[in-house]
């Protein structure tokens, strides 16, 4: 039952909040991981451990929001959804706005819990997995020459073989087993193929940050 | 010589009538017998003088026999009068320079009086033709008498009360003296004719004699003399101190009595003296005789009563009543020693007196007579009178005295009481007096409890104040009293008895009642008001026990749906189900305490516990503000006496405003410090510190005022109500600046031991 990697990371100052929301995930075949504060949760978190942060507004002494914006500086942030038993309107706008995924009321409603927990879970899988199709994109770009990553980037630009060839300096020819050699190297058959590809790891790395 | 001797004596005896008579005046004011005597004999003198004057003047030569005849009768009634008046001296007590001046003129006048009896002399004298008397000195030792005695008078009279007698002296005596001492002189000298002296020396005689005459009649004190002050002698008003009994001299007057015990004169005297009123009234009714104080008393002269009818000396309508009595003394039955009655006399004047008299029947001395003893009662029934008028003057005072004001004996029993109390039982004074508590009252609780305090204060002899005591009046109302009770130590055969005083003080009671009342209402709107801002705190303290209830609950159910359901969870779910749920009635019942118009419940509180509860309840607020608490408070504190919510309450207002204070200050900044300690042994102390802007030094007790307020939407009571509480619970509130910035709200309260309650 207990298949899905994901875990629910929960950050709650008071131990019985923590406890029972633990046990509810857990009675849905979602594991989960209690922390009592900010500090304890970044010392104990693992950014490998796909999953979702269910974060409580008010922290004792600190608030979730400094978490999140602490979080935002990371390489890695989970989604994180937000929890409040009385949140005000700029607080909950705030959280939002820093890219929150949801921001439940207390006390939990069971349903919404659980679809927030499997969209933050779908939406970090998701990400996850682009940002692996990224890094396998600029893996592969890495084997790139220098001459080659020119010629892509002119070809991408849309430019002739034989205008790329007067701007870098060199044959047409040349410019064609470059551009082969790109192709190749890309896996991409075709040059929209290619542009696809180059997008798409500009795209994961904008959201990746 | 004999003859200015005569007429010396003639004018100072008319001197001595008056002085000798004035205090009996002044007592009986009218003429007596002794002064009658004076008057007869001094006309004698003055008209043998007039006699010897117009014989002097109407021939040339003296017949030494012819003069001698009215001189015998000048010279006898002179020796009369004389003898009379120096008695009176005697007798009056006048003071010693006239007793001793008296006694010597009397012996020279004797001398000289012998001489004049002595037709050989006297003819001798007169044929000589000369003014010298063959014993000169005694004469002229006579005649300065005369003089002293003259400059005496003339003393005397010049601060005389009579404005007759006064101006009679200032225009006679003074020429009369120069004339006499010229006289004198003119007798002295050698070879003076006898005509010359007779008229030098009867004409100031005999012009004098004219003078005062009239004035002997009047009355009037002689006031004190010239030499009279020289001499160790009790001054002249010791007159009037002494009881002088005109009566005895004047139906005396040529036998000087000497008092022997058991003598008349003595007898007369005791009853004269005595200060009843006596009169006898014998067979016939009429009174056969009166004492000095009886003719005083009814205005007429003892002669003039002596022989009147007894029953003319009452008014006509009390005549039957006197008869009556008159009868019942001489009766059988008779009463011995007979009862005083009271009656009213008729005085001379036709002025009523009150009387008060006895008949007593004189059988063994005379068959029918009786002793009637009368005594003056006006000064007494004036008495009488006062007192009653004072004392229904006093009644009135402490009838109108709104207190109610009473004196128990021992037994509880009324001896006096006022209008008020008489009030507040339902009855009248007159019914109190004498009553019991219990005559008029059924609750048994209130009666004893007053019979209890009159004991203490009858015990210990010492003031008991009962401050507050409940009574039930006649209507079955209760009042409130504030009473004092003190005990009235008895004199002589008085027992020791109780003054109550109470002082109705319900409706101060009921102002101070109303004021609590108040106050706990508007604490608790101020509480309300309160709780309106601290609700974002309260509302995350209830739902952090319901997330985590309806996160088990739901739990359980999605458990109990699978095949094998895990008891061991399922329990563990329960259990913290029902912590969870225990955890959120405890805020609803703090917010409910919080809530509650309830009465005020102290309890032994830990200082410090209540803060922690505080901060609990405020958690969220804090951290929404930004604001960092931190705690200082003592490891161990001694249990305080408090209200808890009323102290939770001061505590967040405490909070709050410093929460406020500190709006503009950056956020690092935020910072409350609340610490606690014991001072001095005797309170604890607990202090909340902000780094706000702080309050200026005159404003640290206006805050404390109602409806000071520097926040947009305060009541400005909250420090207000603060200070109330605070103060309720025998503590002290205050605010004192920080060295840094901000103010320090501090509160202390009283350590229990002090008072245990």
């Amino acid at each position: 039952m207990n298949t899905d990697p994901c875990r629910v990371f929960i950050v709650d100052d008071d131990p019985a909040v923590r406890k029972s929301l633990g046990r509810l995930l857990r009675s849905h075949g979602i594991s989960s991981s209690a922390f009592a504060s900010d500090r304890e949760f970044l010392a104990g978190y693992d950014p490998a451990v796909p999953g979702c942060l269910l974060l409580d507004l008010s922290l004792g002494e600190a608030s979730g929001l400094d978490l999140q914006s602490m979080l935002s500086t990371r390489e890695y942030a989970p989604p994180i959804v937000f929890m409040s038993g009385c949140a005000s309107i700029p607080e909950s706008t705030l959280a939002m706005k820093s890219g929150a995924l949801d921001f439940l009321l207390k006390p939990l409603d069971q349903g919404a819990l659980l679809t927030v927990v499997r969209e933050a879970f779908a939406r970090d899988q998701a990400r996850r997995a682009r940002l692996a199709e990224c890094a396998r994109i600029r893996a592969r770009m890495n084997r790139l020459t220098p001459r080659e990553k020119d010629v892509m980037h002119s070809v991408l630009k849309g430019r002739l073989n034989k205008q790329t060839a007067a701007e870098l300096g060199t044959t047409e020819r040349t410019v064609k087993v470059h551009r082969a050699r790109v192709m190749q190297k890309l896996g991409a058959r075709t040059v929209v193929e290619l542009l696809q590809l180059v997008a798409q790891a500009e795209m994961a790395d904008a959201q990746g940050r | 010589m004999i003859r200015s001797i005569a007429e010396t004596v003639c004018a100072l005896a008319a001197t001595s009538t008056r002085a000798g008579a004035s205090p009996a005046a002044v007592q009986a004011r009218q003429p007596d017998r002794a002064r009658r005597l004076f008057l007869l004999f001094a006309s004698i003198v003055a008209a043998v003088n007039l006699v010897v004057f117009a014989l002097l003047i109407s021939g040339d030569s003296l017949d030494a026999t012819l003069l001698h005849r009215p001189f015998t009768v000048a010279s006898a009634a002179m020796a009369v009068s004389l003898a009379a008046f120096v008695r009176e001296y005697f007798q009056c007590g006048n003071p010693g320079f006239l007793r001793i001046v008296g006694a010597a003129w009397f012996v020279t006048l004797a001398l000289a009086f012998g001489m004049a009896m002595d037709p050989d002399t006297a003819a001798a004298a007169t044929a000589a033709k000369t003014g010298l008397s063959p014993r000169p000195w005694a004469v002229t030792f006579a005649n300065l008498l005369t003089c002293m005695f003259l400059a005496e008078l003339a003393w005397r009279c010049r601060r005389h009360d009579n404005p007759e007698l006064r101006r009679h002296n200032r225009f006679l005596l003074p020429p009369f003296i120069a004339i006499q001492a010229l006289a004198q002189a003119y007798v002295t000298s050698a070879g003076t004719s006898v005509t010359a002296t007779l008229v030098a020396q009867t004409l100031p005689f005999t012009l004098l004699g004219i003078a005062f005459a009239p004035l002997l009649l009047r009355d009037g004190a002689l006031p004190s003399g010239l030499f009279a002050r020289w001499l160790p002698n009790p001054a002249v008003s010791s007159l009037a101190a002494r009881p002088r009994i005109p009566q005895a001299v004047s139906s005396q007057p040529n036998r000087p009595e000497p008092d022997l015990p058991g003598s008349d004169a003595m007898f007369r005297r005791m009853v004269d003296g005595m200060p009843y009123g006596l009169l006898v009234v014998d067979r016939a009714g009429r009174v056969a005789y009166a004492n000095l104080n009886a003719s005083r008393l009814f205005g007429h002269g003892q002669d003039a009563l002596t022989g009147q009818p007894v029953l003319s000396l009452v008014p006509t309508r009390h005549v039957a009543e006197l008869r009556e009595a008159l009868e019942q003394a001489c009766g059988p039955d008779a009463a011995s020693p007979p009862a005083p009655r009271e009656g009213i006399g008729l005085g001379a004047n036709g002025a009523e007196i009150p009387l008060e008299f006895s008949i007593e029947r004189l059988g063994e001395v005379e068959q029918g007579a009786v002793l009637m003893s009368v005594r003056d009662v006006t000064a007494q029934k004036q008495a009488d009178q006062r007192l009653r008028r004072e004392i229904a003057f006093l009644r009135q005072v402490i009838d109108v005295i709104p207190n109610q004001l009473y004196v128990r004996d021992g037994g509880g029993r009324f001896v006096l009481a006022n209008q008020a109390i008489a009030d507040l039982y339902g009855t009248t004074v007159d019914a109190l007096i004498g009553r019991r508590d219990e005559d008029f009252k059924a609750h048994e609780t209130e009666i004893e409890s007053s019979l209890r305090t009159d004991r203490a204060t009858l015990e210990t002899l010492q003031e008991q104040v009962i401050d507050e005591e409940y009574v039930t009046d006649a209507a079955g109302r209760g009042h409130w009293m504030r009473t004092t009770k003190r005990p009235l130590v008895g004199r002589g055969d008085h027992e020791n008895m109780v003054l109550g005083s109470s002082f109705e003080i319900t409706p101060y009671k009921q102002t101070a009642l109303e004021l609590v009342r108040q106050r706990e209402a508007l604490a608790r709107l101020s509480r309300v008001n309160m709780l309106g801002e601290l609700s974002g705190s309260l509302v995350h303290e209830l739902n952090q026990p319901l997330a985590a209830i309806l996160a088990n609950a739901q739990a359980a159910q999605k458990f109990l749906t699978e095949e094998i359901p895990d008891l061991e969870e399922l329990k563990d779910i329960l259990h913290d189900i029902v912590a969870d749920d225990k955890r959120a009635g405890k805020v609803i019942e703090g917010l409910r305490a919080l809530l509650k118009k309830g009465e005020i419940r102290k309890e032994w509180l830990d200082l410090n516990e209540v803060v922690h509860e505080v901060l609990r309840l405020m958690q969220s607020e804090l951290l929404n503000a930004g604001v960092h608490v931190k705690l200082w408070l003592a490891s161990s504190l001694p249990p305080v006496l408090g209200d808890r919510v009323h102290l939770q309450q001061v505590l967040i207002n405490l909070i709050v405003n410093a929460t406020e204070a500190m709006n503009q200050v950056p956020a690092a900044r935020r910072r409350i410090v609340i610490d606690s300690d014991v001072s001095d042994n005797a309170s604890v102390e607990l202090r909340v510190s902000d780094c706000g802007p702080g309050i200026p030094a005159d404003q640290f007790e206006r805050v404390f005022e109602p409806f000071e307020t520097t926040k947009p939407n305060g009541l400005g009571m909250g420090l207000a109500i603060c200070r109330t509480i605070i103060a309720a619970n025998r503590g002290h509130l205050w605010v004192a600046p920080n060295d840094g910035c901000g103010a320090t709200f501090c509160f202390s309260l009283p350590i229990s031991n002090s008072k245990v309650t």
